[in-house]
Protein backbone atom coordinates (compact mmCIF):
# COMPACT_ATOMS: atom_id res chain seq x y z
CA UNK A 1 0.00 0.00 0.00
CA UNK A 2 1.31 3.51 -0.73
CA UNK A 3 0.17 6.47 0.39
CA UNK A 4 -1.52 6.76 -3.30
CA UNK A 5 -3.78 4.70 -2.60
CA UNK A 6 -5.62 5.74 0.33
CA UNK A 7 -8.72 7.91 -0.36
CA UNK A 8 -8.69 10.08 2.35
CA UNK A 9 -5.76 10.91 4.54
CA UNK A 10 -6.06 13.19 7.14
CA UNK A 11 -2.73 15.12 7.50
CA UNK A 12 -3.55 16.17 11.42
CA UNK A 13 -4.11 12.90 13.17
CA UNK A 14 -1.02 10.95 12.15
CA UNK A 15 2.58 12.36 13.69
CA UNK A 16 5.66 12.46 12.11
CA UNK A 17 6.30 8.98 11.27
CA UNK A 18 7.51 6.70 8.45
CA UNK A 19 5.80 3.04 6.87
CA UNK A 20 6.89 0.17 5.28
CA UNK A 21 5.03 -3.11 4.35
CA UNK A 22 5.86 -5.72 6.31
CA UNK A 23 4.06 -9.17 4.37
CA UNK A 24 0.49 -8.46 4.99
CA UNK A 25 1.17 -5.91 7.90
CA UNK A 26 2.07 -2.64 7.91
CA UNK A 27 5.08 -1.04 10.16
CA UNK A 28 4.57 2.13 11.14
CA UNK A 29 7.94 3.75 13.00
CA UNK A 30 8.15 7.05 15.04
CA UNK A 31 10.78 9.59 15.52
CA UNK A 32 12.02 8.42 18.57
CA UNK A 33 12.01 4.71 17.32
CA UNK A 34 9.03 3.04 18.55
CA UNK A 35 6.69 1.47 16.11
CA UNK A 36 3.15 -0.71 15.72
CA UNK A 37 2.33 -3.12 13.40
CA UNK A 38 -0.86 -2.10 11.93
CA UNK A 39 -3.15 -4.73 9.58
CA UNK A 40 -3.54 -3.14 6.29
CA UNK A 41 -7.38 -1.48 7.55
CA UNK A 42 -5.82 -0.21 10.58
CA UNK A 43 -3.15 1.39 8.75
CA UNK A 44 -5.84 3.26 6.33
CA UNK A 45 -7.37 3.99 9.51
CA UNK A 46 -4.67 5.42 11.10
CA UNK A 47 -3.63 7.69 7.77
CA UNK A 48 -7.52 9.04 7.16
CA UNK A 49 -7.63 9.68 11.10
CA UNK A 50 -10.72 7.27 11.38
CA UNK A 51 -9.08 6.01 14.86
CA UNK A 52 -11.77 7.39 17.75
CA UNK A 53 -9.94 7.63 20.94
CA UNK A 54 -11.57 4.96 22.96
CA UNK A 55 -10.45 2.37 20.57
CA UNK A 56 -7.15 -0.09 21.24
CA UNK A 57 -6.04 0.92 18.23
CA UNK A 58 -5.61 4.88 19.47
CA UNK A 59 -4.04 3.49 22.64
CA UNK A 60 -1.78 1.06 20.67
CA UNK A 61 -0.72 4.08 18.19
CA UNK A 62 -0.53 6.82 21.28
CA UNK A 63 1.75 4.40 23.09
CA UNK A 64 4.11 4.52 19.65
CA UNK A 65 4.00 7.73 19.88
CA UNK A 66 2.26 8.12 16.37
CA UNK A 67 -0.82 10.50 17.30
CA UNK A 68 -0.01 14.10 16.91
CA UNK A 69 -2.47 15.18 19.44
CA UNK A 70 -0.93 13.03 22.29
CA UNK A 71 2.53 13.31 20.47
CA UNK A 72 4.74 13.40 23.89
CA UNK A 73 7.87 15.71 23.19
CA UNK A 74 9.53 15.45 26.06
CA UNK A 75 9.53 11.98 26.02
CA UNK A 76 10.18 11.19 22.14
CA UNK A 77 13.69 14.02 23.25
CA UNK A 78 14.47 11.50 26.40
CA UNK A 79 14.44 8.26 23.96
CA UNK A 80 16.05 10.34 21.16
CA UNK A 81 18.74 11.24 23.43
CA UNK A 82 19.38 7.98 24.98
CA UNK A 83 19.75 6.27 21.36
CA UNK A 84 22.22 8.71 20.31
CA UNK A 85 24.36 8.80 24.06
CA UNK A 86 26.91 6.61 22.54
CA UNK A 87 28.02 9.26 19.84
CA UNK A 88 28.21 12.19 22.46
CA UNK A 89 31.32 9.86 23.78
CA UNK A 90 34.87 10.26 21.94
CA UNK A 91 36.70 7.11 19.92
CA UNK A 92 36.52 4.48 22.61
CA UNK A 93 36.98 1.84 20.30
CA UNK A 94 40.32 1.18 18.31
CA UNK A 95 41.41 -1.78 16.15
CA UNK A 96 45.20 -2.37 15.65
CA UNK A 97 46.64 -4.17 12.77
CA UNK A 98 48.38 -7.03 13.50
CA UNK A 99 49.06 -8.51 10.47
CA UNK A 100 52.63 -9.83 9.70
CA UNK A 101 51.99 -9.28 5.92
CA UNK A 102 54.94 -7.69 4.55
CA UNK A 103 54.93 -5.05 1.88
CA UNK A 104 54.89 -7.07 -1.62
CA UNK A 105 51.80 -8.71 0.03
CA UNK A 106 50.10 -5.37 1.30
CA UNK A 107 46.97 -5.52 -0.92
CA UNK A 108 46.62 -9.54 -0.82
CA UNK A 109 44.32 -9.79 2.76
CA UNK A 110 42.55 -7.92 4.99
CA UNK A 111 43.53 -7.40 9.01
CA UNK A 112 44.03 -10.51 11.33
CA UNK A 113 42.55 -8.24 14.33
CA UNK A 114 39.56 -7.18 13.02
CA UNK A 115 37.55 -6.55 16.71
CA UNK A 116 33.93 -6.86 17.46
CA UNK A 117 33.22 -3.37 16.77
CA UNK A 118 31.36 -2.23 19.64
CA UNK A 119 33.11 -0.59 22.58
CA UNK A 120 30.99 -1.68 25.29
CA UNK A 121 32.16 -4.96 24.27
CA UNK B 1 49.38 -17.54 18.04
CA UNK B 2 52.18 -19.32 20.46
CA UNK B 3 51.23 -20.00 24.43
CA UNK B 4 54.06 -17.25 25.11
CA UNK B 5 51.23 -15.24 23.63
CA UNK B 6 48.40 -16.36 24.62
CA UNK B 7 49.88 -16.16 28.06
CA UNK B 8 50.89 -11.92 27.67
CA UNK B 9 47.25 -11.14 25.63
CA UNK B 10 45.42 -13.04 28.55
CA UNK B 11 47.57 -11.33 31.49
CA UNK B 12 46.92 -8.09 29.39
CA UNK B 13 43.41 -8.76 29.40
CA UNK B 14 42.94 -8.25 25.74
CA UNK B 15 39.62 -9.92 24.10
CA UNK B 16 40.29 -12.45 21.22
CA UNK B 17 38.31 -13.32 18.57
CA UNK B 18 38.91 -14.89 15.29
CA UNK B 19 37.57 -15.68 12.07
CA UNK B 20 35.78 -19.20 11.24
CA UNK B 21 34.51 -19.22 7.79
CA UNK B 22 32.41 -22.38 8.27
CA UNK B 23 32.86 -26.02 8.22
CA UNK B 24 36.30 -26.99 7.50
CA UNK B 25 36.37 -27.98 4.35
CA UNK B 26 35.07 -24.79 3.28
CA UNK B 27 37.22 -22.41 5.85
CA UNK B 28 40.47 -24.22 4.54
CA UNK B 29 39.26 -23.81 0.72
CA UNK B 30 39.23 -19.60 1.39
CA UNK B 31 42.11 -19.38 4.00
CA UNK B 32 44.74 -21.51 2.84
CA UNK B 33 47.30 -22.33 5.79
CA UNK B 34 50.55 -23.83 3.75
CA UNK B 35 51.51 -27.22 5.59
CA UNK B 36 48.31 -27.35 7.52
CA UNK B 37 44.98 -26.98 8.26
CA UNK B 38 43.63 -23.43 8.80
CA UNK B 39 40.60 -24.35 10.42
CA UNK B 40 42.15 -27.13 12.21
CA UNK B 41 44.86 -24.81 13.93
CA UNK B 42 42.21 -22.02 14.79
CA UNK B 43 40.13 -24.23 16.69
CA UNK B 44 43.25 -25.88 18.40
CA UNK B 45 43.43 -22.47 19.72
CA UNK B 46 39.73 -21.72 20.13
CA UNK B 47 39.66 -24.62 22.42
CA UNK B 48 43.05 -23.55 24.37
CA UNK B 49 42.41 -20.33 25.08
CA UNK B 50 39.06 -21.43 26.32
CA UNK B 51 40.25 -23.49 28.60
CA UNK B 52 42.78 -20.89 29.63
CA UNK B 53 40.13 -18.42 30.67
CA UNK B 54 38.41 -21.71 32.72
CA UNK B 55 41.77 -21.71 34.71
CA UNK B 56 41.86 -18.47 35.24
CA UNK B 57 38.43 -18.77 36.99
CA UNK B 58 36.25 -16.77 34.16
CA UNK B 59 32.67 -17.64 33.26
CA UNK B 60 33.39 -19.80 29.97
CA UNK B 61 29.71 -18.46 28.97
CA UNK B 62 30.89 -14.35 29.43
CA UNK B 63 34.60 -15.51 28.30
CA UNK B 64 35.20 -17.54 25.92
CA UNK B 65 36.70 -17.24 22.00
CA UNK B 66 33.80 -15.55 19.53
CA UNK B 67 34.22 -15.83 15.64
CA UNK B 68 33.67 -14.07 12.65
CA UNK B 69 32.35 -15.17 9.42
CA UNK B 70 32.55 -14.15 5.90
CA UNK B 71 29.81 -15.54 3.46
CA UNK B 72 31.41 -16.17 0.27
CA UNK B 73 29.48 -17.78 -2.68
CA UNK B 74 29.91 -21.20 -1.71
CA UNK B 75 28.77 -20.95 1.58
CA UNK B 76 24.99 -19.41 0.88
CA UNK B 77 24.39 -23.19 0.18
CA UNK B 78 25.32 -24.34 3.57
CA UNK B 79 23.92 -22.25 6.47
CA UNK B 80 22.65 -24.85 8.97
CA UNK B 81 26.19 -26.27 8.07
CA UNK B 82 28.14 -22.99 8.92
CA UNK B 83 25.57 -22.65 12.10
CA UNK B 84 26.38 -26.17 13.36
CA UNK B 85 30.46 -25.67 12.65
CA UNK B 86 30.21 -22.65 15.11
CA UNK B 87 28.12 -24.55 17.44
CA UNK B 88 30.85 -27.44 17.84
CA UNK B 89 33.44 -25.16 18.32
CA UNK B 90 32.02 -24.00 21.52
CA UNK B 91 30.87 -20.33 20.30
CA UNK B 92 27.77 -18.86 21.20
CA UNK B 93 27.31 -16.28 18.96
CA UNK B 94 27.38 -15.91 15.08
CA UNK B 95 28.48 -12.96 12.55
CA UNK B 96 26.77 -13.73 9.40
CA UNK B 97 28.78 -10.31 7.71
CA UNK B 98 28.20 -10.74 3.57
CA UNK B 99 31.39 -10.19 1.43
CA UNK B 100 32.76 -6.97 1.53
CA UNK B 101 34.11 -5.05 -1.18
CA UNK B 102 37.39 -4.18 0.86
CA UNK B 103 41.03 -6.03 0.67
CA UNK B 104 41.25 -9.95 -0.38
CA UNK B 105 37.45 -9.31 -0.80
CA UNK B 106 37.77 -6.94 -3.44
CA UNK B 107 40.40 -8.82 -5.20
CA UNK B 108 38.96 -11.88 -5.95
CA UNK B 109 34.93 -10.45 -6.32
CA UNK B 110 34.44 -12.79 -9.25
CA UNK B 111 35.08 -15.78 -7.25
CA UNK B 112 33.51 -15.00 -4.28
CA UNK B 113 30.92 -12.38 -4.62
CA UNK B 114 26.66 -13.57 -5.28
CA UNK B 115 23.93 -10.87 -5.76
CA UNK B 116 22.50 -9.55 -2.21
CA UNK B 117 18.77 -11.22 -2.58
CA UNK B 118 20.90 -14.71 -2.45
CA UNK B 119 22.42 -13.46 1.00
CA UNK B 120 19.29 -13.18 1.95
CA UNK B 121 17.91 -16.19 1.60
CA UNK B 122 20.85 -17.18 3.33
CA UNK B 123 20.41 -14.71 6.39
CA UNK B 124 17.12 -16.47 6.70
CA UNK B 125 17.49 -19.89 6.16
CA UNK B 126 20.11 -19.71 8.83
CA UNK B 127 18.43 -17.65 11.06
CA UNK B 128 15.40 -20.21 11.27
CA UNK B 129 17.57 -22.72 11.62
CA UNK B 130 18.79 -20.67 14.57
CA UNK B 131 15.40 -20.00 16.22
CA UNK B 132 14.67 -23.60 15.55
CA UNK B 133 17.86 -24.85 17.85
CA UNK B 134 17.42 -22.23 20.52
CA UNK B 135 13.62 -23.54 21.23
CA UNK B 136 15.68 -26.79 21.49
CA UNK B 137 17.92 -25.71 24.46
CA UNK B 138 21.05 -24.45 22.21
CA UNK B 139 22.49 -21.10 22.90
CA UNK B 140 23.38 -19.68 19.34
CA UNK B 141 22.51 -16.20 17.99
CA UNK B 142 23.42 -13.94 15.20
CA UNK B 143 25.17 -10.57 15.73
CA UNK B 144 23.72 -8.69 12.69
CA UNK B 145 19.83 -9.68 14.40
CA UNK B 146 21.17 -8.97 17.96
CA UNK B 147 21.95 -5.44 16.68
CA UNK B 148 19.02 -4.67 15.18
CA UNK B 149 16.85 -6.12 18.31
CA UNK B 150 18.43 -4.23 20.86
CA UNK B 151 17.99 -1.08 18.89
CA UNK B 152 14.11 -2.00 17.85
CA UNK B 153 13.39 -3.42 21.31
CA UNK B 154 14.94 -1.58 24.07
CA UNK B 155 15.14 1.31 22.44
CA UNK B 156 19.10 1.64 23.46
CA UNK B 157 22.24 1.21 21.03
CA UNK B 158 24.34 -1.32 21.46
CA UNK B 159 27.31 0.62 19.63
CA UNK B 160 28.28 -0.99 16.77
CA UNK B 161 30.02 1.59 15.24
CA UNK B 162 29.01 0.45 11.31
CA UNK B 163 25.14 0.77 11.75
CA UNK B 164 25.32 3.90 13.63
CA UNK B 165 24.14 7.35 12.74
CA UNK B 166 26.46 8.97 12.31
CA UNK B 167 29.15 6.20 12.24
CA UNK B 168 31.65 5.61 14.22
CA UNK B 169 34.57 6.47 12.11
CA UNK B 170 37.10 8.87 14.04
CA UNK B 171 34.17 9.35 16.52
CA UNK B 172 33.91 6.37 18.31
CA UNK B 173 36.65 4.55 16.58
CA UNK B 174 40.19 4.58 14.86
CA UNK B 175 42.42 2.37 13.75
CA UNK B 176 46.26 2.27 13.52
CA UNK B 177 48.71 0.68 11.06
CA UNK B 178 51.25 -1.16 11.78
CA UNK B 179 53.45 1.44 10.33
CA UNK B 180 52.03 3.66 13.07
CA UNK B 181 49.56 5.38 10.14
CA UNK B 182 46.04 6.45 11.94
CA UNK B 183 42.88 5.92 10.04
CA UNK B 184 39.10 6.99 10.63
CA UNK B 185 37.93 3.50 11.14
CA UNK B 186 39.32 -0.22 9.85
CA UNK B 187 37.84 -0.16 6.78
CA UNK B 188 39.45 3.42 5.98
CA UNK B 189 43.08 1.26 6.92
CA UNK B 190 42.68 -1.05 4.10
CA UNK B 191 41.63 0.87 1.56
CA UNK B 192 45.06 2.59 2.10
CA UNK B 193 46.92 -0.69 1.57
CA UNK B 194 44.59 -0.56 -1.72
CA UNK B 195 46.34 2.33 -2.81
CA UNK B 196 43.42 5.13 -1.19
CA UNK B 197 44.30 7.22 1.17
CA UNK B 198 41.72 9.44 1.56
CA UNK B 199 40.82 8.34 5.27
CA UNK B 200 44.30 8.84 6.65
CA UNK B 201 44.44 11.15 9.43
CA UNK B 202 47.53 10.83 11.25
CA UNK B 203 50.68 9.36 12.74
CA UNK B 204 51.49 8.16 16.22
CA UNK B 205 54.60 9.99 15.63
CA UNK B 206 52.90 13.69 15.03
CA UNK B 207 49.25 13.57 15.50
CA UNK B 208 47.75 14.96 18.48
CA UNK B 209 44.30 13.84 19.97
CA UNK B 210 42.58 17.41 18.89
CA UNK B 211 43.82 16.85 15.32
CA UNK B 212 42.35 13.74 14.56
CA UNK B 213 39.03 14.25 16.11
CA UNK B 214 38.86 17.15 14.02
CA UNK B 215 39.88 15.99 11.18
CA UNK B 216 38.23 17.60 8.50
CA UNK B 217 37.51 13.69 7.11
CA UNK B 218 36.18 12.69 10.04
CA UNK B 219 33.99 15.98 9.98
CA UNK B 220 33.16 14.83 6.59
CA UNK B 221 32.10 11.46 7.47
CA UNK B 222 30.21 12.29 10.17
CA UNK B 223 28.21 14.61 7.99
CA UNK B 224 28.22 11.96 5.44
CA UNK B 225 26.68 8.77 8.35
CA UNK B 226 24.05 10.78 9.92
CA UNK B 227 21.02 9.60 8.62
CA UNK B 228 18.22 12.88 9.13
CA UNK B 229 20.67 13.84 5.89
CA UNK B 230 21.06 11.07 4.05
CA UNK B 231 17.89 11.49 1.32
CA UNK B 232 16.57 7.94 1.25
CA UNK B 233 17.37 7.14 4.75
CA UNK B 234 15.38 9.90 5.75
CA UNK B 235 12.21 8.84 5.07
CA UNK B 236 12.69 5.21 5.60
CA UNK B 237 10.91 3.14 8.59
CA UNK B 238 14.01 1.73 10.02
CA UNK B 239 15.78 4.85 10.04
CA UNK B 240 15.98 4.82 14.02
CA UNK B 241 17.81 1.70 13.69
CA UNK B 242 20.20 1.51 11.00
CA UNK B 243 23.36 3.17 9.71
CA UNK B 244 25.36 3.38 6.91
CA UNK B 245 29.18 3.40 6.31
CA UNK B 246 30.94 6.42 4.12
CA UNK B 247 33.72 4.47 3.46
CA UNK B 248 31.50 1.30 1.87
CA UNK B 249 30.22 3.85 -0.45
CA UNK B 250 33.09 5.80 -1.06
CA UNK B 251 34.14 2.41 -2.08
CA UNK B 252 31.45 0.80 -4.64
CA UNK B 253 29.99 4.65 -5.59
CA UNK B 254 32.65 6.96 -5.52
CA UNK B 255 30.82 9.14 -2.92
CA UNK B 256 31.02 9.42 0.83
CA UNK B 257 27.20 10.30 0.06
CA UNK B 258 26.46 6.99 -1.86
CA UNK B 259 22.86 6.54 -3.24
CA UNK B 260 21.04 3.95 -0.60
CA UNK B 261 19.11 2.41 -3.29
CA UNK B 262 21.61 1.14 -5.18
CA UNK B 263 23.58 0.04 -2.20
CA UNK B 264 24.77 -3.33 -1.38
CA UNK B 265 25.08 -2.35 2.34
CA UNK B 266 21.08 -0.90 2.19
CA UNK B 267 20.01 -3.96 0.66
CA UNK B 268 21.12 -6.00 3.15
CA UNK B 269 20.24 -3.99 6.46
CA UNK B 270 16.53 -3.21 4.79
CA UNK B 271 16.56 -7.14 4.41
CA UNK B 272 17.58 -8.06 7.28
CA UNK B 273 15.04 -5.89 9.15
CA UNK B 274 12.35 -7.11 6.89
CA UNK B 275 13.09 -10.59 8.65
CA UNK B 276 12.84 -9.13 12.23
CA UNK B 277 10.10 -7.91 11.83
CA UNK B 278 7.79 -10.16 9.95
CA UNK B 279 8.88 -12.62 13.20
CA UNK B 280 7.94 -9.85 15.75
CA UNK B 281 4.67 -9.80 13.53
CA UNK B 282 4.15 -13.61 13.89
CA UNK B 283 4.12 -13.12 17.53
CA UNK B 284 5.48 -16.54 17.72
CA UNK B 285 6.18 -16.72 21.70
CA UNK B 286 9.56 -18.50 20.97
CA UNK B 287 10.79 -16.65 18.74
CA UNK B 288 9.81 -13.52 20.59
CA UNK B 289 11.59 -14.89 23.95
CA UNK B 290 14.83 -16.12 22.43
CA UNK B 291 14.77 -12.49 20.74
CA UNK B 292 14.57 -11.08 24.20
CA UNK B 293 17.40 -12.88 25.44
CA UNK B 294 19.32 -11.68 22.49
CA UNK B 295 18.55 -8.14 23.58
CA UNK B 296 20.37 -8.97 26.62
CA UNK B 297 23.77 -7.10 27.56
CA UNK B 298 26.56 -8.92 29.53
CA UNK B 299 28.77 -7.16 30.79
CA UNK B 300 32.37 -8.65 30.42
CA UNK B 301 33.55 -6.30 33.04
CA UNK B 302 37.12 -8.21 33.10
CA UNK B 303 38.35 -6.65 29.98
CA UNK B 304 37.79 -3.08 31.32
CA UNK B 305 40.80 -1.39 31.98
CA UNK B 306 41.56 2.41 33.11
CA UNK B 307 43.21 4.47 31.14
Amino acid sequence: MTLVQLTAQKTTFAADCRFRAIRDKMLVTSLDGRFALLTQDEFRAFRSGAVPPESELYQRLSAANLVRAVFDVKHAAALISERKSRSRTSASSSTSSSTRRDATRRSASRSSSRSSRTSAS
Amino acid sequence: MTEERMTYLLDHKVQICTSIDGPQALHDKQRKLAGGSAHGVAAHWIARINHAYVERGLDPTLYHIEALLTTTRDTLAMPREVVDSYIALGCRALFLRPVDPFGFAARVGDRVEYPRDEYLTFYRSALDYMLALNRDGVEILERFAAIFLTKILTGTDPNYLDIRSPCGAGIGQVAYNYDGKIFTCDEGRILHEMGDDSFLIGDVETSKYRELMGHPTVRALTIASNLDGQPDCVNCAYQPYCGVCPVHSHRTQGSLFGRMRESALCAVFKGIQDYLFEKLAEGDLSTLRTFAKWTTVRERSHYLQAC
